[in-house]
């Protein structure tokens, strides 16, 4: 699950995905970045992707732009938190629970989308030879 | 992200984009025709080289309409 950790002015969203993992996705199946749903199921409701910069969050979507500083390299986006506020989880949920909700479920099933582009990728390596 | 709802006199949808995208992508990305007629943002016709602007620039936070209007008022039998 995506975490939320806010110290000062500064609300950190973390995904449980790496950056690295969510634009190979992007690369080879973008569709599966995105939550549809509506009354025919084919509406784009929530949709998740990278960018150059710094990145944002909001209530159609997720762009990250940078990455943890540790190991794990997980995706992040920085928010500014509103200086006037004074329940900050609160406002946090306000702000980021619709949006939290439906990255989890993206979450969810990314990992087998990234199982089944590294088989692929594979498969199509195996049929590459490189002449000296 | 931003909503954008794109199309133009016939046909509309909406699609998720990323704010940094140019309008220019966006509408070749959804097949849009923008040489045949007004491209209008939220309203607002816009001018030769704005197209390649992104949402951002016009401060477009979360939702947004471009549509490519063809104006057909003699377009009589």
């Amino acid at each position: 699950m995506a975490k939320v950790t806010i110290l000062g002015d500064a609300a950190v969203v973390v995904s449980k995905l790496k950056l690295d993992d969510i634009k190979m996705v992007e690369k080879y199946r973008p569709a599966e970045l995105v939550l549809k749903g509506g009354e025919d199921g084919k509406e784009e409701i929530f949709k998740i992707g990278t960018v150059a910069g710094e990145g944002s969050i909001g209530k159609y979507g997720a762009s990250f732009g940078r990455k943890t500083r540790d190991e794990e390299e997980k995706a992040m986006v920085t928010i500014c938190v509103d200086p006037e506020v004074e329940d900050v989880k609160e406002w946090a949920a306000d702000k980021f629970g619709c949006a939290l909700n439906c990255l989890n479920k993206l979450e969810e099933k990314l990992p087998e989308v990234l199982r089944e582009i590294e088989t692929e990728r594979q498969q199509v390596l195996a049929q590459i030879s490189v002449a000296q | 992200m931003i909503k954008v709802v794109v199309g133009n006199n016939v046909e509309k949808r909406p699609v998720i984009v990323d704010e940094t995208r140019t309008l220019r992508s966006v509408l070749e990305e959804n097949e849009i025709e923008y040489s045949k007629g007004m491209m209008h943002l939220d309203g607002s016709a816009l001018k030769a080289g704005e197209l390649d602007k992104t949402f951002a620039d016009f401060g477009i936070k979360e939702k947004c309409f471009l549509l490519s209007v063809v104006k057909t008022d003699n377009a009589l039998k």
